[in-house]
């Protein structure tokens, strides 16, 4: 990192990661970290998104110039990378994270810069010590003065207790999410526990899903989960399935090689694995279908959805089952959370952040049957 | 006969835990300490047998996970303070025509956190150990040795029986390699109830395919809630707004929701195997579940306590009492599951077609009209 220019005591109201400069000092609960999506949405940066206006999520992270103490194998935010990125200048989940003054944000949204398009606010919350305090402070301030927007909180289940989950519940959040994201014990420990020096436990993480079923009830919650870290889609579908029962949600994310992680010189989730388990997940989520229904050949691959032919032609055609999978808008079984390119290129999508149109379906549809092809090919 | 230190838990409004390293032996290991759970670990531990219970949940009975209604014979079990919410005297039946057919119906609504706080502090008072927050892990039903985790640190517990009252997804099932039962979910809110009322309202609809909507009072307040299978119809929240909107619209309810729960309600009738590998099967995860009104507190208790004795019995020396346990369930349990399921099957016929919303079809499958007995 150069320090070309010392701007330290400029008071900064948003940043713009920038490698040419030192990275100034900002900390939470005065200052949050958006994604890029939101900062377009919110006026805060000039830009267009490949085929979407707006993100209808504001999805905003805890930020300390200390960083997140976790080391995620997958994860821009890691510990690892504390040696040649400063924390605000890090990506996550594909783009970067502007920093910006948390009144301003909400002072925007009040003024409706975002054109109403914000249909919920999510506290994404990190390892670090203050990140339980001051999460509560940011949720505590936003029910206060932007009530009419809901909250989720992305969980950090390391940290958090029981008693914590209910006080989030209390203050205002109403519906809460943990990040399993790696679906086997092994490939947890492997990838966000002891295999990476990092202080996740797999026991933790659905101890807290479990406590979170309690607390917030049915539909209220759900687990993030990433498709391609080294799982058959059979034990992806088996964990997506049992979140289900429980009566939680799943957030799927397809597995990318993010810049700067561990796993950088993985390879994507193949196409054809990631659309049978968008669709899988779909029908036990929003249309009734289920594991137990389900058949599957020697490798663990997907080969009967257990659904009746023409109803599973109608939703594949619907598109839905392709969106991105989040928290719920104003249609439940629509993400507000769209995510855009969180987890793709614009020209390979794959979790799509606006409705398919007949063009994008045959594309998917042809992926579907194995051909390699990416969703920008004519 | 019980070595272990006691702590009395009489006057006590949760039931204390104990220090996990200090069991490794026990005669009956409950898992699960609902009312079938604490049932039978009171008759177990009444007996002087030494009996561990553990439960998963963090606080025993929270969250709610069911409508909170318990049959007027049951009234000896709501006797603690703080259990009984309010009596019940009849139904009201809403068929599909919007025709409302009364019938008595006697029982009480009672708060099921304390009803389960009370039952575990009875198994505790008669010296069975409850430990809480702690999860069932592992099971080894050969050689008779669980596995259990709390905070992180587990430990092995040996065991002579093994009580499995762990609900309708059932671990210790699962761990035997035992199918799962089937099920239909539930969802429910507690909302403000406007003005008393006495009976419980009972809605037979297509709108609620595989289930039913109820209301059951509570003093001030009710629980408003549907039972739906989900191959069916996917979306129970979009029915319960339509149901809550649509009692908030006649001053029946208020328009706040204080808590909402769900679960899943065993619908196929009694498990195939009551009795497996020295476990016996009790309450929701034995499919003693009502299968029509996915009624089962007094079945858990029932066939808990009776389960508690089987094991006194076995550990005497009786080489039968298990397989007695298991005939004794089917006579007592058999005939009322098997027409439940019956008319489960009737009205699977019908769920989803016009037929659904003919009162003849519904009176045949709901236990209110002369037509079910039928």
């Amino acid at each position: 990192m150069s320090a070309a220019t010392d701007i330290d005591s400029i008071p900064v109201t948003f940043y713009r990661p920038n490698y040419h400069i030192k990275t100034p000092a900002m900390r939470s609960p005065e200052y949050v970290q958006l994604s890029t999506a939101a900062a377009i949405t919110l006026g805060l940066i000039d830009g267009q998104m490949h085929r979407t206006a707006c993100t209808h999520c504001l999805n905003l992270l805890v930020t300390y110039p200390e960083g997140c103490r976790a080391n995620c194998a997958y994860c821009g935010l890691a510990r690892h990378r504390e040696e040649t990125r400063d924390y605000a200048d890090r990506n996550f989940i594909r783009v970067d994270w502007p920093a910006v003054h948390y009144d301003e944000v909400i002072a925007r949204v009040k003024k409706s810069e975002d054109k109403d398009q914000f249909e919920r606010m999510c506290i994404s919350m990190i390892s670090h010590p203050d990140s339980n305090d001051d999460t509560f402070i940011l949720l505590e301030k936003w029910v206060r003065e932007v009530p009419q927007i809901p909250v989720s909180i992305l969980s950090n289940p390391t940290t958090l207790d029981y008693d914590d989950l209910v006080r989030m519940h209390d203050l205002g959040a109403d519906i809460f999410t943990v990040a399993l994201d790696a679906v086997t014990p092994e490939i947890f420990d492997r990838t966000r526990g002891k295999g990476v020096d990092s202080p996740h436990k797999w026991e933790k993480y659905w101890r807290t899903l479990e406590w979170a079923a309690e607390i917030y009830g049915p539909e209220n919650f759900g687990a993030h989960l990433i498709c391609g870290m080294g799982e058959t889609e059979q034990e992806i579908l088996e964990v997506a399935q049992r979140i289900c029962d429980m009566g939680g949600h799943n957030h799927m994310f397809a597995f990318f090689p993010e810049r700067g992680s561990l796993m950088e010189d993985w390879e994507p989730v193949p196409r054809d694995q990631w659309r049978r388990v968008q669709l899988a997940r779909y029908l036990m989520d929003y249309a009734g279908g289920h594991f137990s229904r389900m058949q599957f050949d020697a490798s663990g691959k997907l080969s009967d959805y257990g659904f009746d032919k023409e109803a599973l032609e109608a939703i594949m055609q619907s598109g839905k089952p392709f969106q991105t999978s989040g928290c719920p808008g104003r249609q439940d079984d629509v993400s507000a959370c769209n995510r855009p390119y969180g987890d793709s290129m614009p020209a390979d999508i794959r979790s799509f952040p606006f409705a398919l149109n007949a063009a994008d379906i045959e594309k998917v549809q042809r992926q579907m049957r194995g051909e390699d092809i990416s969703t920008y090919e004519e | 006969m019980n070595v272990n230190r006691k702590i009395s838990a009489i006057s006590a409004p949760s039931v204390v835990k104990t220090h996990i390293s200090e069991i490794k032996t026990v005669d009956v290991l409950v898992v699960g300490a609902g009312p079938g759970g604490s049932a039978a670990a009171w008759r177990a531990a009444k007996a002087g047998y030494r009996v561990l219970v553990v439960e998963r949940k963090k606080r025993i009975g929270e969250p709610v996970q069911c409508a909170e209604f318990i049959p007027g014979p049951m009234v000896d079990y709501a006797r603690d303070d703080g259990v009984l919410s309010q009596h019940i005297e009849g139904m009201k039946t809403y068929l599909p025509s919007g025709t409302v057919a009364p019938s008595p119906f006697p029982g009480l609504m009672v708060d099921r956190a304390a009803f389960d706080r009370a039952l575990a502090a009875r198994a505790a008072a008669a010296g069975a150990d409850i430990m809480i927050d702690t999860g069932l892990v592992a099971l080894d039903a050969t050689r008779r040795i669980a596995r259990v985790r709390h905070d992180d640190r587990s430990s092995e517990i040996h065991y002579q029986l093994l009580m499995a009252a762990d609900g309708p997804h059932s671990p210790v099932a699962r761990l035997l390699g035992l199918p799962p039962l089937s099920v239909i979910q539930t969802r429910q809110y507690t909302v403000p109830l406007k003005a008393a009322y006495a009976d419980t309202d009972i809605w037979l609809s297509d709108e609620f395919p595989g289930g039913y909507g109820w209301l059951f009072p509570k003093g001030g307040l009710a629980n408003l809630g549907l039972g739906i299978d989900r191959q069916l119809k996917p979306d129970l929240k979009t029915p319960l707004e339509h149901l809550h909107g649509e009692l908030v619209r006649q001053g029946r309810v208020g328009p706040e929701v204080m808590q909402r729960t769900g679960g899943a309600i065993p619908v196929g009738g009694l498990r195939e195997r009551l009795v497996y590998k020295h476990t016996l099967f009790i309450g929701d995860a034995g499919g003693f579940t009502h299968p029509i009104t996915g009624a089962g507190i007094a079945a858990a208790v029932q066939s808990g306590e009776r389960a508690g004795l089987a094991a006194v019995e076995y550990i005497d020396g009786n080489v039968r009492a298990l397989e007695s346990y298991a005939e004794d369930m089917r006579e007592q349990y058999g005939p009322t599951l098997a027409r439940a399921v019956e008319r489960r099957a009737e009205l699977a016929r019908h769920w989803r077609s016009a037929q659904a919303n003919d009162d003849p079809v519904q009176r045949r499958g709901w236990i209110a009209f002369r037509e079910y007995f039928a």
